[in-house]
């Protein structure tokens, strides 16, 4: 078994590279647009080089994830790969599990290349604790790469995938801190923030990594990141079907709405109690 | 060593139902260890569900699974190593290369890579090539050595030359034909007759979820109200024209220098031919006998209908002893 998982991780970091879909999603897209608001949005925002390189590393996560790893589950399902993978003894968790580390692996490395290069080329204030922005980094990053398996075992096919997947990018990139830090986006809006796992990694970068001050206790970010991604991969798990039919699905798909619920609770809260 | 008194697969009664559509109804055969057997049917018959409850990716509703005397049902696990499975509809990631696809595999079944099957089955200079770049004849022997990676004691094969050319239809037939030469068994389902008349042992026509008969194709051809043509070609061409009455004969038909009768009884109008030539001095110059083919005998089965005709005496007879007391 660990002889598969491992034959499995090296074909899937390779696939990775090889494929163009998830290259452009994993590496180019995501530096591309920090290069490009980079060059441009430090002008018109100054106070966006603060939170450039953990926002950055939280867009590379976001276009990955929601991107990058949906379809390639559904493409295997529908043509077949998943059945494949089934009668020949890959065990159910290592086919989303695996692409899911495989993506971590390449977002740690997106993520790295940000840290170095902001300093350096955008004069963005370095990671001021390295080993909290790897830690968060790795955390969000397994989030929402559970989020983007999750989307994939759920959705019918790419169309319904990618509505899934904008339904949390635009809001994430929009409302999460990203571009704009939490505690200045209109306080309408900021329920809405909350549900928003990008929010959570984005004040858990902020606290811990570059000690500023956030809305949301920076460790307890940490803690609604972990709960959310082991909500996420266990109804991706409840939720797989390895083919078109259901076949071996033991949940129905609506119940991935519940990878919702550990940010639900604390915007519940924060919204009723402040 | 195989164990030659056992059966290497048994189905017996099986049942699948999807929702309220019935998939297979009452299905029932065994396989004989070495034998290359065909499951035959016309598409939605209930053969693809039949290998699947087999491979353990379906659970049946009722009846009873066995590869080599191990019941799939209650241990799948020990049934799965026991099989080497190439699905009708399966693939690889369209980015993996066949080099890597070997090891991937084998590295889950925990074996050693099987680069001799990939250079047995020609894909050796293929190594690097992503599988979405072979040819489908290429992809389904890189399948066809994956399935065999853990040298299976049976191997299952849905529609393997579905799709495929003529040449690599004949490429894939003599791989199968080494295979069984080698002992493997092969359980091998198909709507293609004449594939299954060159290649199976015996064969299982399925209709409409039920087994209506199992035997060889050529007991199964020789079983039907099908005429063999019998074919007479002579110098003087002594029965040009002749409506003389032969034993078995049904009809005659004058076709250019040929003249052909179609018989009930092959055997009796070939001895009588041979025995009018005689008394004529005519010269036999080409004799043919041409029995009914298995698509013959199947588009006869299939237009009785299972469920309103039930099998035939001889399927009854020639069916194993799983079929015995089968609703009709």
């Amino acid at each position: 078994m660990i002889q598969g998982l491992v034959a499995h991780g090296a074909v899937e970091l390779r696939t990775g590279i090889r494929d163009r879909t998830l290259l452009l999603m994993t590496y180019l897209f995501p530096l591309g647009f920090y290069g490009f608001l980079g060059a441009f949005m430090t002008d018109l925002n100054p106070g966006f080089l603060d939170v450039m390189i953990p926002g950055m590393a939280v867009f590379a996560m976001l276009a990955a994830a929601m991107f990058g790893l949906p379809a390639p589950l559904i493409t295997a399902r529908t043509t077949g790969v998943l059945r494949s993978y089934r009668i020949n003894g890959v065990p159910t968790g290592a086919v989303f599990g695996v692409p899911a580390v495989t993506t971590v692996v390449h977002l740690l490395v997106v993520g790295a290349i940000i840290a170095m290069s902001a300093p350096v080329i955008f004069d963005a204030p370095p990671v001021g604790h390295v080993p909290a922005f790897a830690l968060v980094m790795l955390i969000a990053a397994a989030t929402h790469t559970a989020l983007g398996a999750l989307i994939g075992v759920v959705s019918a096919n790419d169309r319904i995938a990618v509505l899934w997947s904008q339904l949390l990018f635009l809001p994430s990139v929009l409302l999460a801190g990203i571009i704009v830090p939490l505690e200045q986006i209109p306080e309408l809006f900021q329920p809405l923030s909350l549900l928003l796992p990008a929010s959570y990694a984005m004040e858990a970068f902020r606290g811990l990594a570059l000690g500023a001050d956030t809305l949301i206790a920076p460790w307890l970010a940490v803690g609604v990141l972990v709960a959310g991604a082991i909500a996420a991969f266990v109804l991706t798990w409840l939720c797989y079907a390895w083919d078109d039919h259901g076949a071996g699905r033991r949940l129905h798909p609506a119940f991935g709405a519940l990878a919702l619920l550990p940010y639900a609770v604390p915007a519940f809260v924060v919204t009723v109690w402040g | 060593m195989m164990d030659t008194a056992r059966p290497a697969v048994r189905i017996d009664r099986l049942e699948k139902r999807y929702g309220d559509t019935i998939a297979v109804a009452d299905v029932s055969f065994e396989v004989r260890p070495g034998e290359l057997f065909g499951v035959l049917g016309p598409n939605g018959a209930g053969k693809t569900t039949t290998l699947e409850c087999l491979e353990g990716l379906r659970t049946p509703d009722a009846g009873h699974l066995e590869v080599l005397g191990v019941d799939v049902a209650s241990d799948p696990a020990a049934a799965r190593p026991l099989l080497g499975v190439q699905l009708q509809v399966a693939g690889l990631p369209a980015t993996m290369r066949v080099g890597e696809a070997m090891r991937f595999f084998c590295a889950y079944r925990g074996v050693p890579p099987r680069d001799d099957l990939l250079e047995r089955f020609g894909l050796t200079d293929k190594l690097t090539a992503a599988y979405g770049s072979l040819s489908g004849g290429q992809q389904r022997r890189l399948v066809l050595a994956l399935a065999l990676a853990h040298d299976p004691q049976v191997l299952v094969l849905d529609e393997p030359t579905s799709g495929l050319d003529v040449p690599a239809r004949a490429e894939l037939h003599a791989i199968l034909r080494e295979l069984k030469a080698a002992g493997t068994t092969i359980l091998l389902a198909t709507h293609d007759m004449a594939e299954a008349e060159t290649l199976c042992d015996r064969v299982a026509i399925v209709l409409r979820g039920r087994t209506v008969a199992v035997a060889s194709p050529a007991e199964l051809t020789t079983s039907g109200h099908g005429l063999s043509t019998v074919s007479v070609r002579t110098a003087d061409g002594t029965f040009i024209g002749s409506d003389a009455t032969l034993p078995g004969v049904q009809e005659i038909i004058d076709d250019g220098d040929y003249t052909r009768w179609l018989s009930d009884d092959p055997a009796a109008t070939v001895t009588a031919v041979l025995g009018a030539l005689e008394r004529t001095a005519d010269e036999l110059i080409d004799l043919r006998i041409e029995r009914p083919s298995l698509e013959e005998r199947f588009l006869e089965l299939t237009s009785a209908g299972p469920a309103s005709q039930g099998p035939s005496r001889h399927d009854r007879e020639t069916s194993g002893p799983a079929r015995e007391g089968a609703p009709s």
